[in-house]
């Protein structure tokens, strides 16, 4: 009787409450909660169905939204792909979810942190990149014009 | 969206063994002009402007050329594709260069023989360490991309597609020496830059640059920023990586031994030119990604993907897949053939000859010759099928090829230095390089490289200096 | 941020640029097979 009772419960609950988990989650890799940060402007996303034996076929969308409630949102992808790679971001807070294309639930959301080098040291490295390139063509060029003086 | 296989492995096999036929055909036509150990090696020292330009150009158009270049774009956007095209100065600037290296060495035969002369034994044993090393991964990078190439397009397994790849060039290279390299280097180049314009026409017709720039300018704006940090550091940091690759590689050393004395400069300027706008190109194509809603999964696979979408939706179907295969197939095999022939040269005349003081008279030539090419080939093949993370390898050599810039143009520009000083600045830079790689931020290896080489080079040039000895006849080899 | 017609000019550039060097080599293949110079 017990079996018999748990598996009919199992079969009201799943047709009477088909959301009670969210479908699909972002992959993560270590702590869930921390968000993912950038430094280039480059964002991995990737994200799973709850159950992937039923994923076959199954479309997604993904949003983005700079605030946590999603008050203003946009479509980033509606498709079948299981990942996405967005470049470009600028610097800020962005926070993404996604959810089957055919009006499951959100999953939780996930928080992307783009952060540049700081500008002071990207002037420094930018400078000695000059003087390198500078120095270096200049002795190229010199070099040159001294050696055919020279040979002539 | 991720590859797809557009045709069938059959295709794919039948096309690189088509062209792998055509290739191995034409390097034993003209392997028959080499006679000798020049003409195998050197092309006969006498190549002309044409074949000049175009070798030195397709050999710089890797298969990273046509696989990276869209990669920057996509991630750095307008500098990604600028910092990338800026490694054709590297070509122009040995313009000057190659006029210092016939003058210098008029019978030279190797890189090797230029630092063996300026910078002694120990100056010589640092430079075939790193450009034994480079070369290697360089080459190991190569048969990787064309192995995962043929997987990806044609459904052909990795291992056999790798090894066909490399075979086909072995091949042609065994044959027919630096005349086949060259000549097969033409036909490829000329592949290379009417598939890329093709390709990046069609993509146009699809959707004009102006309606490209609004998507980006709104979903990817920072790509289109003129301060977009990474992207400006990686500008000065391509530039001096492409530095130290041409200025230090038997790869380009060995061109300007095989060209006529006038033709070496304007060619390698030339060449510099031609390959300059390859990269933003085929970097367009993968700003197209976005605006043509093609969702990127894989950002190493874009420039492909993008383009078969494109011809894909242009009706071309399998035809799409056969053309880029051609393409980066091409790009691949021109870089393949040049690493085999450069480097097995560096083995035979450096190392076989100059350490063990081998025989190279009459027929010993060409047995030793195709031990060398078949060594290197082999080791490549190993390291291909290994799995092995080459291309860290490859891109973490930024700092060992940027401190070898300066005291190559000492070598060939100035009458003294402090060999000491400047052999212990290249020991530096490397480890800087490797140090600031891996430590602080990969953008900065070739930069810190180059620039603490540079800084001991030119104080090696006021403390203590000493002449260069005189330049001494090369031993003829045969 | 770059301007659309920078971008535009540089993309066309880069394209015609790309084709002219291919014009470019057919054509000095052919003046060094006249004169004899190929190789």
């Amino acid at each position: 009787m017990g079996l018999r009772a748990t598996v009919s419960w199992l079969i009201f609950a799943s047709t009477a409450f088909p959301l009670v988990a969210a479908e699909v989650q972002f992959l993560v890799e270590g702590d869930p909660d921390a968000p993912i940060e950038s430094n280039s402007g480059v964002v991995a996303l990737e994200w799973v169905p709850a159950n992937p034996d039923e994923a076959e076929g199954i479309e997604f969308e993904l949003e983005k939204s700079e605030t946590a409630d999603f008050s203003e949102a946009t479509v980033l992808y509606r498709g079948p792909d299981r990942s996405t790679i967005l470049t470009g971001v600028r610097a800020g807070d962005y926070f993404y979810r996604v959810r089957t294309a055919d009006g499951g639930r959100w999953s939780k959301p996930i928080r992307a942190e783009v952060e540049y080098i700081q500008r002071g040291r990207l002037f420094a490295l930018l400078g000695i990149g000059l003087v390198v390139v500078g120095l270096t063509v200049a002795a190229i060029v010199g070099g040159h014009f001294k050696s055919s003086r020279e040979s002539s | 969206m991720s590859l797809a296989v557009s045709m069938s492995p059959a295709t794919g096999w039948t096309v690189v063994i088509v062209l792998g036929i055509i290739w191995v055909l034409l390097g034993i036509y003209w392997g028959r002009k080499a006679k000798g150990s020049e003409g195998f090696m050197l092309a006969g020292r006498n190549v002309g402007l044409s074949l000049g330009a175009a070798t030195a150009m397709a050999t710089w158009v890797t298969s990273n050329t046509m696989m990276v270049a869209p990669v920057l774009a996509l991630e750095k956007g307008v500098w990604g594709m600028l910092a990338y095209a800026s490694a054709a100065f590297g070509l122009m600037l040995f313009a000057p260069l190659a006029i210092r290296i016939k003058r210098l060495l008029p019978d030279g035969f190797t890189a090797g023989d230029f630092f063996r002369q300026r910078y002694g034994r120990a100056g010589w044993t640092l430079f075939i360490l790193i450009t034994l090393l480079y070369s290697i991964t360089w080459l190991v990078t190569m048969a990787i991309a064309g192995g995962k190439l043929l997987e990806a397009l044609g459904g052909i397994p990795y291992a056999q597609g790798m090894t066909l790849i490399l075979t086909v060039c072995v091949l042609y290279t065994l044959f027919g020496g630096l005349f086949a390299v060259i000549g097969t280097d033409f036909i490829q180049s000329l592949i290379i830059l009417i598939g890329v314009v093709v390709i990046g026409v069609m993509v146009i017709v699809r959707l004009d640059a102006g309606e490209t720039y609004r998507h980006v300018a709104e979903h990817q704006p920072a790509l289109l920023d003129v301060m977009m940090p990474v992207a400006l550091l990686a500008f000065f940091n391509n530039m001096l990586f492409g530095f130290g690759e041409v200025f230090h590689n038997n790869v380009w050393w060995s061109r300007a031994f095989a060209m006529r004395e006038k033709v070496a400069p304007r060619a390698f300027f030339l060449s510099g030119l031609l390959w300059f706008p390859i990269p933003i190109a085929a970097g367009f194509i993968a700003l197209a990604a976005g605006p043509l809603g093609v969702n990127v999964t894989d950002a190493s696979k874009v420039g492909p993907v993008v383009a078969e979408h494109v011809l894909g939706q242009a009706g071309m179907g399998a035809m799409a897949g056969i053309l880029i295969l051609v393409v980066l197939f091409c790009s691949i095999a021109s870089s393949i053939d040049s690493l085999l022939a450069a480097t097995s040269d560096l083995l035979v005349k450096d190392i076989y000859v100059g350490l063990f003081k081998g025989n190279l008279s009459g027929r010993v030539f060409r047995k030793v010759v195709a031990v060398a090419i078949l060594s290197v080939a082999l080791i490549a093949w190993i390291l291909a099928l290994s799995g092995w993370n080459v291309a860290t390898v490859l891109y973490s050599a930024g700092g060992l090829v940027s401190s070898l810039i300066w005291p190559v143009i000492a070598g060939l520009f100035w009458k003294r230095c402090n060999r000491g000083l400047v052999l212990a600045g290249v020991v530096l830079g490397c480890s800087t390089g490797y140090y600031c790689f891996f430590m602080i931020e990969p953008y900065i290896g070739a930069l810190s490289g180059g620039a603490v080489s540079m800084f001991f080079t030119i104080l090696s040039r006021y403390v203590k200096p000493k002449p260069f000895p005189e330049p001494e006849p090369e031993p003829s080899l045969t | 941020m770059f301007s659309e017609t920078f971008f535009s000019v540089m993309i066309t550039v880069g394209l015609v640029w790309t084709a002219l060097g291919a014009v470019t080599l057919i054509a000095l293949l052919i003046r060094d097979w006249i004169r004899n110079e190929l190789w």
